[in-house]
């Protein structure tokens, strides 16, 4: 992993003392709080970006539990009512051999988030340790979180154009539950947690471990 | 955590600048993580504080029961669902365990009830259609207790009550052989005031309960006074008084039914206790009659057959009615010497106005033996002629025939029972009657009319007979001949009437003559009527003046 070619020769901004503008590219000094070619706030680093995320994360866990705990929608029918889990919904998927339609909730609500969850994770403790700090590997793995993350969101928009359009009165009528509130904000927490994640942190470490 | 920003870069220049800088070391974005932690907290806390009371629910058997389907509900209102099913530790039913709301477990005492709502067909209509699309559910029927329970008995079938909540529960005992089933419903005056709800054989008893459901406002009705009776069917009674022929609404009719009321004059008693134990009646009578509890027995001995009478069979003491034949005591009759038919009659001092109590009863006793001394006997008495029904009559018979008594009466007891005598007046006296109508048609001169009768025939035969002599006669026979001859005679003098005959065309000519004067005659007499003057003055016709209004209008 250190025989990247552009590693020997790669040059943090950060350790030069200036900064790039990511509005119009134009280098700052370190000190300088402002760009000076356009005048908007820039920084070396996001501050507190690390913070940021990790809260952000430790919410989309803890939104997670009701996601999967309450249930997501429920049906009220002529034959009866029932109400479904995450998981208990992928089963009933399963019993009625919509395998496809199975294999899309179980990406969407359980591989996405939970995926997204640990890959951010592991992106803050490489920013933390130099030890594990592979930043080419981390910056793809940053990329594909940020690709599928957005398809979290499926299981929301699914259930809520379920329930606004089978309202069938006394026939049939899905109601959303508790857990697509909590859901929806595990897939929030989890964008917001990518969003401020600031890629560059995956670089800094590396000079340091280059230099033990 | 380490901050970024804490983070140090090597060779920087502008070290303290950027120092100066330090935010404070904790992002408020922490704020976020804490939030969701309430929120979820107070999801958690609100789904288990709303989930309620876990009870439950022995049944026979699961039918119709589908674990985490099968809904339960109150008045229609879903209020929790089976959770699963398993059999009970001796394999001889069923456990539902069932997840309800916070909100109904107040709802949850120790005689709720919990049912298998079906669609039902009934007399009174269907019911628990909705079940047929969503299957079934179970109901709940909260009960009175307050002491708190989780686990119950299901009801079999048949709804308790519907989903009435007010009310009040009766038991009802019943001797009958007739069975009402449970869903049968209780009137008040025609009005559904309830239903029965569950029906019990007590082999000890060997009575059937019924367990009632008075709906309100129709509970505040009941007191402890109150009479149930039957109304199922139609019911054809033939009695003292009559004929009687009851019947109800079609319903009731078809399915049965219960009805209660106070007798006339019967005040409404006092609230019923929760174990009050009513007596369900056959007939309306037998609930209203049965008003005292307090009878005084005594022994009649009939000289007739005991088929004339019959248990209930009432005693009335000139017209008041006093009390009922309580037991033909066939025994006795057999074992007598006497062979007199024994009746155990008992009175009810309450009838006659005398205090429903033992003292009244002794009071009666006194008197029945004052009436003995005075003459008084039992008459079994014909009260409807049709039927046959009879009933006891207590009288003084030697003073209604104007008879005095030879000897005081003696009052005797038989086995502690006060032995009224008897005097075969009612019945015999029928039996009596007929037989002297008999008699008397027996006497009848039915032999003088016969013999009459046939005196009659006798001399019609002779007056025949001398007829046929008459006509056996010579003259008879040329009677004919006779007859044929005159009649010729009538046909040639007819003939000189012909038309070819000179005769004949004389008469023709004067009657047309006659004809033309009577013509003129006619036309004479007209104008007679029109001038009664012509006949005097010129009949020369003069032009008429017409009027001339009608000349005027005729232009």
């Amino acid at each position: 992993m250190n025989e990247h070619p552009y590693f020997s020769a790669a040059i943090i901004a950060k350790n030069q003392s200036i900064k790039g503008c990511p509005m119009c590219s134009a280098v700052t000094p370190t000190f300088e709080e402002r760009c000076e070619g356009c005048d908007s706030t820039i920084h070396a680093r996001m501050p507190k970006s690390l913070q940021r995320t990790i809260a952000l994360l430790i919410t989309a866990c803890l939104l997670y539990i009701p996601a999967n705990v309450f249930n997501i929608l429920s049906t009220q029918g002529v034959e009866g009512s029932m109400e479904k889990t995450i998981v208990g919904s992928i089963i009933l998927f399963i019993d009625q051999g919509s395998y496809v339609l199975a294999m899309i909730v179980f990406f969407a609500s359980i591989v996405v988030p939970i995926g997204k969850i640990a890959a951010l994770s592991w992106l803050c403790v490489c920013a933390i340790t130099p030890r594990w700090s592979q930043p080419l590997r981390n910056t793809r793995l940053y990329r594909l979180t940020e690709l599928f993350g957005r398809w979290s969101m499926i299981d929301v928009f699914v259930v809520a154009i379920l329930s606004s359009l089978v309202q069938l009165d006394v026939l049939m009528r899905i109601t959303p539950g508790v857990a697509v509130m909590a859901f929806a904000g595990v897939v929030i927490a989890t964008m917001l947690a990518t969003m401020s994640f600031d890629t560059r942190l995956i670089w800094d470490l590396w000079e340091k471990k280059n230099e033990r | 955590m380490s901050d970024e920003n804490s983070f140090e870069p090597s060779g920087t220049i502008h070290t303290a600048n950027v120092e100066q800088h330090t935010p404070p070391k904790i992002s408020s974005v922490w704020l976020v993580p804490l939030i969701a932690i309430l929120i979820g907290a107070a999801m958690l806390v609100n789904h288990y504080f709303n989930q309620g009371p876990a009870v439950q629910i022995f049944f026979k058997n699961a039918d119709n029961l589908v674990a985490g389907k099968t809904r339960i509900k109150y008045l229609s209102i879903d209020i929790g669902k089976i959770t699963s099913l398993a059999l009970n530790d001796d394999d001889t039913g069923v456990i539902a365990t069932a997840q309800l709301d916070e909100s109904v477990s107040h709802l949850l005492v120790e005689d709720s009830q919990f049912w298998v709502v079906k669609p039902r067909i009934g007399a009174s209509g269907i019911s628990g259609l909705d079940t047929l699309l969503s299957g079934a559910y179970l109901g709940l029927i909260p009960g009175y207790s307050s002491v708190q329970a989780n686990s119950f008995t299901g009801a079999d079938g048949i709804p308790p009550a519907g989903s009435e909540v007010a009310g009040r529960r009766l038991t009802l005992r019943s001797n009958s052989n007739q069975l009402l089933s449970a869903g049968t419903s209780v009137y008040y005056r025609g009005f559904h005031a309830g239903s029965i709800e569950k029906v019990d054989l007590d082999l000890d008893d060997d009575a059937t309960y019924y367990q009632i459901f008075i709906k309100a406002p129709y509970d505040e009705l009941i007191s402890k006074s109150t009479r149930f009776w039957d109304i199922s069917g139609v019911t054809f009674e033939s009695s003292t008084k009559g004929f009687m022929l009851h019947a109800n609404s079609i319903e009731s009719i078809l399915s049965g039914g219960i009805t209660f009321g106070l007798p006339d004059g019967v005040k409404k008693g006092d609230a019923p206790g929760d174990d009050e134990l009513y007596t369900l009646f056959n007939t309306q009578d037998a609930a209203y009659a049965k008003t005292y509890s307090i009878g005084l027995d005594v022994l009649a001995r009939f000289d007739s057959s005991l088929r004339d009478l019959a248990l209930d069979t009432p005693v009335e003491f000139r017209g008041l009615e006093m009390g009922r034949v309580v037991m033909l005591d066939k025994e006795r009759s057999v074992t007598a010497d006497d062979g007199f038919s024994h009746a155990i009659i008992r009175l009810e001092p309450g009838r006659i106005g005398l205090e429903d109590s033992e003292e009244g009863a002794q009071e009666l006793n006194k008197k029945l033996e004052a009436w003995i001394g005075n003459g008084l006997n039992a008459t079994l008495t014909t009260g409807n002629l049709i039927t046959g029904e009879k009933f006891v009559e207590f009288n003084f018979p030697a003073r209604l025939e104007g008879r005095t008594l030879s000897a005081k009466p003696k009052v005797a007891y038989v086995d502690g029972l006060l032995m009224v005598p008897t005097y075969a007046s009612g019945l015999e006296s029928i039996k009596d009657k007929v037989f002297g109508l008999f008699n008397r048609a027996e006497t009848l001169p039915l032999g003088d009319l016969v013999a009459d009768t046939s005196k009659l025939v006798k001399s019609l035969d002779s007056a025949s007979v001398k007829l046929e002599e008459l006509l056996a006669t010579p003259d008879a026979a040329d009677l004919p001949a006779n007859i044929n001859r005159s009649l010729s005679q009538f046909e040639e003098t007819l003939a000189g009437f012909s038309p070819d005959k000179a005769l004949y065309q004389d008469l023709e000519q004067t009657v047309f003559i006659l004809n033309q004067s009577l013509d003129n005659l006619d036309q004479l007499l007209k104008k007679l009527k029109d001038k009664p003057n012509a006949i005097i003055f010129n009949s020369k016709d003069k032009p008429g003046v017409a009027p001339k209004a009608t000349k005027t209008e005729g232009e």
